[in-house]
């Protein structure tokens, strides 16, 4: 309390409305209900957010939760889409479309200076293709080197990229991108698809996937050479969302095998994983953007493929009245 | 035996359907078919019920709504083929099969 003193002193302020932006423990007098009330931070939880336009599974995204980007994935038939949509934190409004329609396709970037990359087409092919987006439209600039779908990436922005993992063996390949072309770079350690994924390209986090035979833990940090493996997640999983940086990042939902989808979220703080508070809806091949205290999920397979948004905040700020029973 | 959970229909209607303070104080699970789990004899719960208009379930009735969508879910998934691709790669297309869903008491 020394601390709450020396910056507001010992009298509580009274107000007709709340303040506008309380720090958290300030306390204040609500004249208008005659009550003591104060700024309390909880734990995380998600809270809904605006539905997607389209309902998709194994779609991609990139952005944060007030300005996030969705593109690609499939229809609740399993075809193959261009659609994107953009986020403002409300609601979704569709742009510009892919050029080419696509699932299990990775992303890297920002709302408006994104990369798209990899993925299957309407005629079940892997690609190569890749494609920026300037925040209007997509265009095609230099493939892939290797030809995959179910690949994961991650940017700060559409001119640096890293792209690894996905459905070609031995799933292990890593690419980076330079704004100009793509070079085969250190493979990651346990070859794998649909892993969740947060970072930049110079420092990222891959964690969870699906090796073939088995929905694994394993987490494999990228420091901008070379991938070594950290602790794994506690639920192993593949077709998780990700959210966050290197050293702070969300992972949330996914498919753990027979029984199926989990709505379980962990956090990761550079050492090891803890589990948070649940998805509302469970489901498998969602997106995700954000950060680890302010995330978002989007769409995925529950089943059908949905347009349900999720909006994760940590600490959950509220206002509470003081009890004096 | 005491209930656990009580169940409703609602459709999500996005922002504001689960807010954060909602989220912090009970524990909600979506499940196909617009059904919802809350806790039961909870107030929090039955509050929000009454926010988005829930039409409450048993957990049979419930049940069966989950029920017809995954069973029509898994006949989708059996029928999605694409000649002369193996079941690997099928579910790298769509997905694992669906699995079966049984909601608690």
């Amino acid at each position: 309390m020394s601390e709450y003193k020396t910056i507001h002193g010992t009298k509580v302020r009274s107000y007709t409305t709340d303040p506008d932006n309380p720090i958290t423990g300030q306390v204040w007098y609500d004249k208008t209900n005659k009550v003591l009330q104060f700024q309390a931070a909880g734990a995380g939880a998600w809270a809904t957010g605006g539905a997607l336009g389209t309902a998709r599974f194994s779609l991609t995204g990139v952005g944060t939760q007030t300005a996030a980007l969705a593109f690609g994935g499939r229809n609740p038939s399993g075809t193959p889409l261009a659609v994107t949509e953009k986020y403002n934190g409300s609601s979704w409004t569709e742009v510009g479309d892919l050029n080419e329609a696509r699932g299990q396709l990775g992303s890297a970037g920002t709302q408006t200076s994104a990369l798209a990359f990899g993925g299957e087409n309407p005629d079940g092919n892997n690609q190569d293709l890749t494609e920026k987006f300037n925040g209007t439209a997509w265009s095609e600039v230099a493939d892939l080197n290797t030809a995959r779908s179910s690949l994961r990436g991650v940017g700060a922005d559409n001119t640096s990229a890293l792209a690894f993992g996905g459905a070609t063996s031995p799933k292990q390949q890593t690419e980076l991108w330079n704004n100009t072309c793509w070079a085969e770079t250190a493979d990651l350690n346990t070859g794998r698809t649909n892993l969740g994924v947060a970072g930049i390209s110079t420092a990222a986090l891959g964690a969870g996937g699906d090796t073939g035979p088995a929905h694994v833990a394993i987490t494999e940090q990228w420091n901008g050479t070379s991938w070594s493996e950290v602790a794994d997640l506690n639920t192993a999983r593949s077709a998780l969302g990700g959210a966050g940086l290197y050293t702070l990042a969300l992972g949330f939902g996914g498919y753990t095998g027979p029984p199926g989808n989990t709505n379980k979220t962990e956090s990761w703080n550079g050492t090891s994983w803890t589990e948070l508070a649940d998805l509302s809806t469970t489901r498998q091949a969602l997106g995700g953007a954000g950060t680890q205290a302010s995330a978002l999920a989007f769409g995925g397979n529950a089943p059908p493929g949905t347009t349900a948004t999720e909006e994760w905040s940590d600490p959950v700020l509220t206002i509470k009245t003081v009890d004096t029973d | 035996m005491a209930k656990t959970y009580q169940y409703c229909v609602a459709e999500n209607w996005g922002k504001g359907f689960i807010d954060h303070d909602e989220s912090q104080r009970i524990t909600f699970k979506g499940f196909p078919g617009n059904v919802w789990q809350v806790p039961a004899y909870n107030k929090h719960g039955n509050l929000w019920i009454a926010k988005v208009a829930g039409a409450v379930k048993t957990k049979d009735e419930a049940q069966t709504i989950v029920t017809a969508v995954v069973d029509a879910a898994q006949d989708a998934w059996d029928d999605n083929n694409v000649e002369g691709e193996s079941s690997d790669d099928k579910i790298e297309r769509l997905g694992s099969k669906p699995a079966d869903i049984t909601l608690e008491e």
